[in-house]
């Protein structure tokens, strides 16, 4: 058993580009990170290592670290926690994590002293750096950007040893990909798709760490290396995120200062605590009236024309009524729009909808592009997913990933009959944007980027003269 | 992932492009062309098929209204045309534009198997290679090839004949000839348009030689040339020649106008046909010449009017009145027959002299008179009244038969009856009475 904030490296070592040398850095790597996030495509991630080896020049090993070496990382980590007999959290197996990456830089390379050096070794999937060796110059005739999307994947990277999973897209589109890299290509494909399922926007495509345990048994080029990985691409809409929780959430996280013991029941075994525990927050990112009033958050005109047809139509988009739209939202209530100002208008007055006007082409006569019913609705829900974001600091676990729900037990300053009392708008769901993986010689941290779409209850009676 | 593109068309980024024709049977006829971009779409066809293209849009000028049929149409670029063009939703490179068409100087033909290439293998035509795909009339280059050739080999060969030439004065013009090509264009100064099949427009601005020319593939042109000062104009029609004119039509000429054809000349009015010369008028007919109206014809002329025929001159109507303001001739080298089936009247208001150097004879199946509100002179060597019914000699006032030689009253057949209610004077020294008088004669003594 391997308690949260803990974790046991079984390998990180770096094989030369032929495959044919590989050399255990597990005993001179000094941190490890590792980088994944809903917002970008792959996995990234940079090993500190003190060397004294010359691994760079590589006289004495002959591996020259020169770019495009696989990193080799197999840990296992703390991963599920169940409940016993006793009623007790206690940890399970740990998770067993796989990961290649490929090395493209070196960087803040400091002599410690003669024999002796620190350098970081900057790695990412091997999928993003082929990405940028390949150009799709391809057409796509009468399909969903879901079939589009999976063919871009697997034409372009056939040897990937990640698993994936791809939502089904509304609508069937042609499309010509103007030589576009493979992930420019399938993030073209993200703003402009429409989940079949939900009918909804936005859509992301990335990639985790672990898979939930399905290790994918595929080979890739490495050398002559046969290998696994955890990974797993995604490529979901935000409603589908949600969705796939059915209201539940991975964990819930709560801020305990150390004079406060309340949160925890004494029974609570230190697993539990520890896998539910935050070691810090920080609001990052509060209401921004102003940005969300400019990005056309609140209110918003879409203008949308056919140049075949000569004509154009607009389209009013006000964030209440938007919100309403959606079945699901990280949260249960739409954020305040403010009071009414000078003019007698909220933020979100029909009135104020040319504040940000969008004006772009419906495609062409045999081939739509829909824009007119995506574009505000991708930029809204983009927009709000930024309102409220968080960072919570977090004794590491094998188990959270880009894209799940955490609820987090956000204090109150109040103090209540009970002792706590916790926030009462922004206390609750969050979605996990990003997260950092820390690896040092001594623990495990991970930090959640989180954010919140939407409040934990609905502001009311708060008026202008409230 | 979260950076979002800008959403406002036109401030998202000018993103343009060059790029081969390889389609322009744009099903809804807006001109759209399927272009495979340069750097943005593969040569491989089995990636990115020609049908697979977006439709690139074609932007007109300013001049062209681009409605209802109103201004320009968008078509002229063939396949295997190098475009310059735009995205209109920017670096999507979705929605491409086309803002105009780039001339090179070809190298080899198409190869159809291969984007970037007229797939049909047409363009750049292969006697086209290895030159500019400026027009040759712009550049004056290989005329051989070119209308100038043509037109000269379908010239006129000779003169045209004129009307009248027999009868002009010598130094007058009496044919004319087709005017060779004007064509003298000098690079840049030349703006040829030509079509596909090679209808041709030229405005050429070349100093001394200056031009506007209209051509039709298979040799109908017109041609206004610099020549002398002025614009000439050459039109040549390689087939039928049709004007229409609706309501009037005008034409002004301060020169001549020579009309030649070698086959028939019609001229048709549906109301008046009038013809008027300042100075004479001149009709030459090699054969017959008719002229027929279903109404009157009026010949009139200030001074005489001749009408000489080498046969015979024949006039048929229904009446003929010939009215002379002084006198009227009939003149014949040999008989002159004045016939009429009804009567025939020869009314003078002051006399009527019938006069032969031979004999008159005045016939008539019917009654003849002469009729004279004064005296009637009959006169002769010898004066005949001559009647195979019966002769009557009446007047109201006197009749007088008088002769210097004899008077002989005789009937063959019946009486004669001499008869008076008043009474009856004989003189005569002799009264010879063959017969016996049934009346009283009294001598006179």
């Amino acid at each position: 058993m391997i308690l949260p904030g803990n974790y046991k490296i079984n390998t990180v070592s770096i094989i030369s580009t032929e495959g044919r040398k590989q050399i255990d850095l597990t005993a001179i790597y000094t941190q490890l990170n590792i980088f994944e996030s809903i917002m970008t495509n792959c996995i990234t991630g940079y090993l500190t290592v003190t060397d004294t080896y010359n691994l760079i020049s590589g006289k004495n090993y002959a591996l020259p670290i020169m770019g495009n070496e696989i990193i080799y990382i197999e840990a296992e980590l703390p991963a599920y926690y169940i409940m016993n007999e006793k009623d007790e959290w206690v940890m399970g197996a740990p998770n067993v994590i796989t990961y290649y990456g490929r090395v493209f830089d070196i960087k803040n390379l400091t002599l410690i002293n003669e024999g002796a050096q620190n350098y970081e070794i900057h790695f990412c999937s091997e999928e993003m750096i082929l990405s940028e060796n390949l150009k799709i110059s391809q057409s796509y005739k009468d399909k969903p950007f879901s079939d589009i999307l999976t063919s871009i994947f697997n034409d372009n990277f056939k040897n990937t040893i990640s698993s994936y999973e791809f939502e089904r897209t509304l609508n069937n589109h042609t499309v010509v990909m103007p030589n576009w890299n493979p992930l420019k290509a399938i993030n073209w494909l993200a703003s402009r798709s429409v989940s079949a399922a939900h009918k909804t926007t936005p859509f992301f495509f990335y990639q985790s760490l672990y898979n939930d345990g399905s290790i994918v048994d595929r080979q890739n080029n490495f050398g002559n290396h046969t290998n696994t990985s955890s990974s797993k691409y995604w490529f979901l809409s935000l409603d589908e995120m949600i969705a796939m929780w059915d209201g539940d959430v991975r964990k819930t996280i709560f801020y305990a200062p150390a004079n406060n013991n309340s949160t925890y029941k004494s029974t609570d075994p230190e697993s539990y605590m520890r896998f539910s525990n935050a070691l810090n927050y920080e609001v990052t990112h509060s209401f921004d009236t102003l940005a969300n009033t400019s990005s056309g958050m609140y209110a918003s005109r879409m203008v949308t024309h056919d140049i075949t047809t000569k004509s154009y139509k607009e389209t009013n988009y006000t964030y209440e009524a938007e919100f309403q739209k959606y079945k699901y939202h990280v949260d249960n209530a739409g954020f305040f729009t403010g009071v009414k100002n000078s003019q007698g208008k909220t933020f979100s007055s029909p009135d104020y909808c040319d504040t940000h006007t969008m004006m772009t082409s419906s495609g062409t006569y045999e081939t739509p592009n829909y824009l007119d019913t995506i574009s505000y609705s991708r930029i809204n829900r983009l927009q709000s997913l930024n309102t409220y974001r968080l960072n919570l600091l977090v004794p590491g676990d094998g188990l959270t990933e880009p894209g799940d729900l955490i609820e987090f037990k956000m204090r109150s300053l109040e103090v209540g009959d009970n002792g706590k009392t916790y926030d009462e708008f922004y206390n609750g769901k969050y979605l996990v944007n990003s997260i950092r993986h820390m690896f040092t010689r001594k623990e495990y941290k991970m930090t959640l980027d989180c954010s919140k779409e939407s409040l934990n209850k609905e502001v009311r009676g708060y008026t202008a003269s409230a | 992932m979260l950076k979002s593109t800008n959403q406002f068309m036109g401030f998202d980024g000018f993103v343009w492009f060059q790029g081969v024709v390889e389609s322009r049977a744009d099903p809804l006829f807006l001109g759209r062309l399927k272009v495979r971009i340069l750097g943005i779409h593969t040569e491989d066809k089995g990636l990115i098929p020609t049908a697979d293209l977006p439709w690139a849009y074609p932007v007109m000028p300013i001049t062209s209204a681009s409605m209802n049929g109103i201004g320009q149409t968008p078509v002229g670029a063939v396949e295997g045309t190098w475009v310059v063009g735009f995205f209109r939703d920017g670096e999507n490179c979705q929605d491409p534009m086309i803002l105009g068409t780039i001339g090179g100087y070809p190298q080899k033909t198409a190869n159809k198997q291969e984007g970037f290439n007229d797939p049909y293998g047409t363009y750049p035509l292969s006697d086209y290679l290895k030159e500019p795909d400026t027009n040759r009339l712009a550049r004056n280059q290989k005329l051989s090839e070119t209308i100038v050739q043509k037109k000269k080999d379908a010239q006129i060969s000779g003169d045209i004949p004129i009307a009248l030439a027999a009868y002009r004065n010598s130094g007058d013009n009496t044919s004319w000839t087709e005017p060779d090509p004007a064509y003298a264009a000098v690079y840049p100064f030349n703006q040829v348009m030509q079509t596909q099949s090679g209808h041709i427009k030229e405005y050429d601005d070349t100093k001394g030689h200056t031009r506007i020319a209209e051509y039709h593939q298979l040799g109908t042109f017109y041609e206004v040339y610099e020549e002398d000062g002025k614009a000439n104009k050459l039109t040549k029609i390689n087939g039928n020649n049709y004007t229409i004119v609706v309501d009037d039509d005008n034409l002004y000429v301060q020169g001549s106008i020579n009309i030649t054809t070698d086959a028939r000349c019609n001229i048709y009015a549906a109301n008046d046909l009038n013809i008027e010369a300042q100075s004479n008028c001149n009709i030459r007919t090699w054969k017959d010449t008719t002229i027929d109206t279903s109404g009157s014809i009026t010949i009139s002329a200030i001074g005489d009017i001749t009408i000489q025929a080498g046969g015979n001159l024949n006039i048929n109507a229904s009446n003929i009145t010939a009215t002379a303001a002084q006198n009227m001739f009939l003149h014949s080298v040999s008989g002159t027959a004045v016939s009429s089936i009804a009567g025939l009247s020869m009314i003078s208001q002051t006399y009527v002299a019938v006069s032969s150097n031979t004999g008159t004879v005045v016939s008539s199946s019917g009654p003849v008179t002469v009729t004279s509100n004064n005296i009637t002179t009959v006169s002769g060597p010898t004066l005949l009244l001559t009647s195979t019914l019966y002769t009557s000699v009446a007047s109201d006032a006197l009749i007088k038969v008088g002769s210097k030689g004899l008077v002989d009253i005789t009937s063959s057949t019946g009486l004669v009856n001499i008869t008076s209610p008043i009474q009856i004077n004989m003189l005569s020294p002799k009264v010879f009475r063959p017969v016996k008088l049934t009346f009283d004669i009294t001598p006179v003594v």
